[in-house]
C-alpha cells in the first residue's frame, strides 16, 4: 500500500484546520448517528436482531474454509465463474487478463472498497482500459484526483461550488449544468449513462454473498449497482474472502440492520442480488437482459493474516459505517487523516490488521478508547480490546516514540514502590506549586506540552489525600 | 441499609490522591455517614492504566500484581470513585492476568468485589437519596468508561436528582466523550483538544453553573479546557456534591 | 495444488489461531422466532406500504379493474409525452389482456432482449436508453420498507425497471408481505429461478453532493405501483 511522506499529525492538523470539511463532518455525522438510532428504535428487537446477526458472522468466520468452498460450487452450478486472488497483484493480474481476452475497452464500476485495496483501476488503464466510477460521490472523487473520504459518503469534504468548479473544468458544464445540485446530479446521469451503454465490463463489490445459493448481494441508492451489473456483457464481482453469510435467510437478518445502521434508512433504494449470469437454455439466453459471464474473484490480500490472530473479530464487519459517524476522533479529523481505504474505528484496526503495524501504529494509537465505536457496531465488534492490543504489539516493536518508554518505565518502578511513589508525589507538588499560577499551569515542559496547548493543567495538591489521611486518622 | 456490608475499601485512584485530595475525604464521609467503616491501604499506588492503555502490557501487569496484593490484605468490598480505574480492575485486570498461574484468581477475586462509588451505592447500598443539599444548575457528564464499560447509565441521576436545592440542566451530548483518553491527551493533543471544544460548546450551551462526573480525569480535562475559555462554570465529582449536607 | 485448494489450505491453517468471540460450531437457528413476532398485521399492509413508499417519494395508485390499470397507465404515459414502454411480457403482467390492451391504444412494447455480439449489444441499448418509460410486475412487496421484488427470467428483464426515468410496476395486493424475512422465507426459488432478485424502494436517489437529497441519479427518478386486487 503507498504510504505518502506526509505524517498522521500533519494531515490531521490539515484536516482540523479545513473549515469546510469540519462543517460537513459535523452535519454528516450527526444526521448519520441520529439516522441510526432511529431506525432501529423502530425496528420490532433490533438488539435481538443484532445479537443474531452477530453470531451468524462469528459463526461465518470461524467456518470461512468451509462456507467459501459452498459458495464457490453454488456460482459454478449456476454458471458463474470463480477465481481465488492470494494477493493484491494475483487480483489484478486476474481481471486485467480477464478484460484482455475479452477485448474490454470500457470499464464501468460500482463502488468496491476491495477494488481501492489492490488499485485495480491503475492496473486497468496501464492496460490501455478506460475505468470509470459510477457512484457519484465516487465518480466526483475520481475527476478529482482524491480519495473518498467516508465509507457511505464519499466526498463530503467537498462543498457543491467544489464540485461544480470541477465540472466546469472535466465536463465542461455550463451554467445551466450547474444551476443547482439537481441540475450537476442530472449531468453526471447524463456522462455516466452513455458509459454505460458503451461499457464492455461491469467490476462491482459485493456487500455479502451467500453460500447456500451462490449469490453476491450489492446495495446502492444510486442505481449504479444494477447498472454496473446489469448492461456490460461481462460482470466482474470483487469479493473479500470474509464477506459471507451462509444462508439467503441470513442475508435477510444482515439486510435488516445493514442500512438502519449506516444512514439510517430503513433499506437502500436497490438491494440487488445476482446468482450467476443470465440463464441460457442451449447455449441461447432465455433472460432479455444481464451479463453473459459473470466472474467472482475471492480476494485474500492480508485477509488470512488477520484471520490467524487476535484481531479475527475485525472480519464480522460488515462494513456499515456506523463506528465512524460515533467516533470522536473520525467526527474531529474526517477520512483522509487515516491515509487508508479503511477509516475511523474499523480501519484503525483492518489497516495495521492488512498492511502491518509500521509504518501504521499511529491509528490504533488515534483513540480516546471511549467505547463509542463498540456500542453502534451492529454486529458489536469489540473494537477497543482489538486497538488495545495492537497498541500492546506497537510498544513490544519499541514503534513508540522515546520519551514515552522512557516515561513509562519510570513511572512503573514508582507505582510499585510506594516510597518512592509519595515521595516523587511530594516533590512534585512542592516543585509544581512554587512555578504554577493560581494552582495552575499555562504551560508544561517538553511532550507534555500538547496538554497546556488546548488546555490549563492543574497543579498536585498540597497535601495528598494518603498524606491527610495518615496526618488525620493514622496516629 | 439491606446489605450486611460493616466494612469497605477504598482504592481512591492516583489522581485523586494527588490532585483532589478533598474529593477522597468526602467519598469517606458519605460512607461512614451510613455507617459503614472505611479502611484504606496506604500501600496503594496507581492502578496502571495508563501502562495498559498504552500498550506497555507487562508493565501494567506487574503493576496490577502489585495492586492486587495490596487489596487482598482485606476482604471487604473495594469502592472506587472512578468508572475508568473500577473499569480498569474489574475488566481489564482479568484479561491480562488470565494465563497468570498465581494472579489469575486473585484478580477474579478481586474484580467480583470492586465496585465504582455511585454503582455501591445505588445497586449494593440501594440508597439513592443522601440528604444532601446544594444550590444550583448542574449538568452531567457520563464518562466513557464508566457509562460503556461499566453501565453507569443511571446511577449518577438517581444520585444527583435527589439533592435539595439543585436544579439538573440536560447537558447536550453528555454520552459523548471529552476527549481525554488519557496519554491521548498529551499524545494527539490537538485531536484531543479539538473534540474537547465540542464538550465545552455544550456545557455553555447547558446553562448549567456546574459540571458533574464521575471521573476526575475528565473533568480535570474539562475543567481545564473551561479555565482556559475563561469560564466561571464549576467542574466537581458527584462525591463532592453528595458531600454537602 | 488448484488455486483454490491452496486458499482454502492457506485459511485452514490460520483458523486454529483466530480469536472469534462467540462463534458457534453450529449454525445459529432461525431468526423467526422474534423477527416474526413482530410484524404487521395483514389488514394493515396496504396501509403501512402506501405510507412506507410514499415518504421513499414513489407512489401508490390502487385499480379496481383492468380498464382502470390501462388509464393509470396511460395518464403516466401522457405526462412523459412517452408513445413506447421497455416492459415484461404479457404473461407477468395482471391483468394478462394488458399488453394487447395497450397495443391496441397505440403503444409500441419495444423488444429489450440484449444481443450476445458486443457490437450490437451497445446498439440496442443505446436505442433503448431513449425510451422513457419501464412497466414490470412484482413477485411481491415488503409493507415496513415500502420495496417491491423483481425476479428476473425469461420476459422478465431488469431493464424495465432500471433503463427509463420512470418505473411502473403492477402488484397484486396479495403479493404484500410484512418484511423482507417474510418474502424469502416464502420465495425459496427466489435466487433460482432467474440470475437477479431485486428489491427496490423508491426512485434512485443519491445524497453525494453536500447531502442534498436528489432523485433519478442512474435509475429512474419516478416509481409508481398500481395495487391491483
Ligand atoms: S466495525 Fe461495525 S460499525 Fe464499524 S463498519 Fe464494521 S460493522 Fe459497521
Amino acid at each position: 500500500m503507498a504510504v505518502s511522506n506526509v505524517t498522521f499529525y500533519e494531515r490531521v492538523e490539515e484536516a482540523l484546520h479545513d473549515r469546510q470539511l469540519q462543517t460537513a463532518l459535523d452535519i454528516s455525522t450527526t444526521r448519520f448517528t441520529t439516522g441510526r438510532q432511529n431506525a432501529l428504535a423502530a425496528l420490532p428487537e433490533a438488539e435481538a436482531l443484532r445479537d443474531h446477526a452477530r453470531r451468524i458472522r462469528a459463526h461465518t468466520i470461524a467456518h470461512l474454509d468451509r462456507y467459501l468452498a459452498q459458495f464457490a460450487d453454488s456460482v459454478e452450478r449456476v454458471g458463474g465463474q470463480v477465481h481465488w486472488a492470494e494477493t493484491a497483484a494475483e487480483a489484478n493480474q486476474i481481471v486485467a487478463e480477464l478484460a484482455l481476452s475479452r477485448n474490454v475497452k470500457n470499464v464501468v464500476k460500482s463502488k468496491s472498497m476491495v477494488s481501492e485495496e489492490l488499485h485495480l483501476n491503475q492496473t486497468l488503464e496501464a492496460n490501455g482500459m478506460k475505468v470509470v466510477e459510477t457512484d457519484l460521490g465516487e465518480y466526483i472523487a475520481q475527476l478529482a484526483g482524491e480519495k473518498p473520504s467516508h465509507i457511505i459518503a464519499p466526498v463530503i469534504h467537498k462543498t457543491r461550488q467544489d464540485v461544480a468548479d470541477l465540472f466546469r473544468r472535466k465536463l465542461q458544464a455550463t451554467d445551466a449544468d450547474l444551476a443547482d445540485v439537481p441540475h450537476m446530479t442530472a449531468l453526471a446521469r447524463r456522462v455516466l449513462r452513455s458509459e454505460f451503454l458503451q461499457a464492455d465490463m461491469g467490476i462491482s463489490g459485493a456487500n455479502f454473498a451467500v453460500a447456500e445459493t451462490g449469490s453476491i448481494c450489492l446495495v446502492t441508492n444510486e442505481g449504479n449497482g444494477r447498472l454496473t451489473t446489469t448492461t456490460p456483457r461481462l460482470h466482474v464481482a470483487l469479493l473479500g474472502m470474509e464477506r459471507l453469510v451462509p444462508t439467503l435467510e441470513d442475508l435477510g437478518v444482515m439486510l435488516q440492520i445493514l442500512a438502519r445502521s449506516a444512514t439510517g434508512q430503513k433499506t437502500s433504494v436497490y438491494t440487488n442480488i445476482i446468482t450467476g449470469p443470465r440463464r441460457t437454455t442451449a447455449g441461447q439466453p432465455i433472460e432479455p437482459d444481464g451479463p453473459d459471464e459473470l466472474h467472482i474473484v475471492i480476494i485474500d490480500n492480508g485477509r488470512s493474516q488477520i484471520l490467524g490472530s487476535e484481531l479475527a473479530e475485525i472480519l464480522y464487519c460488515i462494513r456499515c459505517g456506523a463506528c465512524l459517524n460515533a467516533c470522536p476522533v473520525y467526527q474531529q479529523i474526517g477520512g483522509h487523516a487515516y491515509n487508508s481505504v479503511y477509516q475511523g474505528p474499523v480501519g484503525s484496526v483492518v489497516t495495521p490488521g492488512l498492511y502491518g503495524l509500521d509504518p501504521w501504529h499511529e491509528l490504533p494509537q488515534a483513540s480516546t478508547l471511549c467505547g463509542a465505536c463498540r456500542e453502534v457496531c451492529p454486529v458489536r465488534i469489540n473494537i477497543p480490546r482489538m486497538l488495545l492490543k495492537l497498541r500492546s504489539e506497537t510498544a513490544e516493536a519499541g514503534l513508540n516514540p522515546d520519551w514515552l518508554k522512557r516515561g513509562l518505565r519510570l513511572y512503573r518502578q514508582t507505582v510499585v514502590r510506594p516510597g518512592w511513589y509519595h515521595l516523587g508525589g511530594q516533590l512534585t507538588s512542592w516543585l509544581s506549586r512554587k512555578i504554577a499560577d493560581n494552582g495552575w499551569f499555562k504551560k508544561l515542559p517538553g511532550p507534555l506540552s500538547g496538554w497546556t496547548d488546548h488546555r490549563d493543567f492543574l497543579a498536585p495538591a498540597k497535601k495528598s489525600f494518603s498524606q491527610r489521611w495518615r496526618e488525620e486518622r493514622e496516629q | 441499609m439491606t446489605t450486611d456490608i460493616k466494612t469497605v475499601q477504598l482504592f481512591v485512584t492516583c489522581l485523586i490522591d494527588k490532585f483532589f485530595p478533598e474529593t477522597g475525604l468526602a467519598v469517606v464521609d458519605i460512607l461512614e455517614a451510613l455507617g459503614l467503616t472505611v479502611e484504606f491501604p496506604l500501600a496503594q499506588t496507581c492502578c496502571g492504566q495508563p501502562a495498559f492503555n498504552a500498550g506497555f502490557w507487562d508493565d501494567a501487569r506487574a503493576m496490577a500484581r502489585y495492586t492486587i496484593d495490596v487489596l487482598a490484605q482485606s476482604d471487604a468490598p473495594i469502592i472506587i470513585p472512578s468508572g475508568s480505574c473500577g473499569d480498569m480492575i474489574i475488566h481489564h485486570y482479568v484479561d491480562l492476568l488470565a494465563n497468570d498461574p498465581h494472579y489469575a484468581a486473585p484478580a477474579q477475586a478481586v474484580s467480583t468485589r470492586t465496585y465504582e462509588f455511585t454503582q455501591f451505592l445505588v445497586d449494593v447500598l440501594g440508597v439513592t437519596d443522601l440528604h444532601s443539599t446544594a444550590t444550583g444548575c448542574v449538568a452531567y457528564h457520563a464518562s466513557c468508561h464508566g457509562l460503556r464499560g461499566l453501565g453507569l447509565k443511571t446511577q449518577p441521576h438517581r444520585l444527583l436528582k435527589q439533592v435539595a436545592g439543585l436544579e439538573p440542566k440536560e447537558l447536550p451530548g453528555s454520552e459523548e466523550c471529552c476527549g481525554f483518553g488519557g496519554l491521548f491527551a498529551v499524545k494527539m493533543s490537538q485531536i484531543s483538544g479539538a473534540i474537547l471544544q465540542r464538550k465545552l460548546d455544550n456545557i455553555e450551551a447547558s446553562g448549567a453553573d456546574m459540571v458533574v462526573g464521575t471521573d476526575v480525569s475528565c473533568l480535570m480535562h474539562i475543567a481545564g479546557g473551561l479555565r482556559r475559555r475563561g469560564s466561571a462554570i464549576n467542574v466537581k465529582h458527584i462525591a463532592d456534591i453528595l458531600r454537602e449536607r | 495444488m488448484s488455486q483454490r485448494a491452496a486458499f482454502l489450505n492457506r485459511l485452514r491453517s490460520r483458523l486454529p489461531q483466530a480469536k472469534l468471540p462467540e462463534a458457534d460450531p453450529n449454525h445459529p437457528s432461525s431468526f423467526r422466532g422474534y423477527t416474526f413476532a413482530a410484524d404487521i398485521p395483514p389488514a394493515d399492509l396496504v396501509d403501512r406500504f402506501t405510507q412506507e413508499l410514499n415518504a421513499l417519494a414513489g407512489q401508490v395508485y390502487s385499480a379496481k379493474t383492468s380498464q382502470e390499470v390501462t388509464k393509470i397507465i396511460r395518464q403516466i404515459l401522457n405526462k412523459h409525452g412517452a408513445k413506447q414502454l421497455i416492459s415484461w411480457g404479457s404473461d407477468w403482467l395482471e391483468p394478462r389482456q394488458l399488453v394487447a390492451t395497450l397495443t391496441a391504444a397505440g403503444i409500441e412494447i419495444v423488444d429489450s432482449e440484449l444481443p450476445v455480439i458486443a457490437a450490437d449489444r451497445k446498439v440496442k441499448l443505446t436505442a433503448l436508453d431513449k425510451i422513457k418509460v419501464g412497466l414490470t410486475g412484482a413477485h411481491g412487496a415488503l409493507a415496513d420498507t415500502g420495496a417491491i421484488a423483481l425476479i428476473s427470467g425469461p420476459g422478465r428483464g431488469r431493464l424495465a425497471s432500471l433503463l427509463p426515468p420512470v418505473h411502473i410496476a403492477i402488484l397484486p395486493q396479495q403479493k404484500l408481505y410484512p418484511s423482507l424475512p417474510a418474502f424469502l422465507a416464502a420465495h425459496h426459488e427466489a435466487t433460482t429461478a432467474g440470475s437477479n432478485l431485486v428489491f427496490i424502494a423508491g426512485p434512485s436517489r443519491t445524497g453525494d453532493i453536500e447531502m442534498t437529497l436528489t432523485m433519478g441519479v442512474h435509475g429512474p427518478g419516478e416509481l409508481y405501483v398500481i395495487l391491483t386486487p
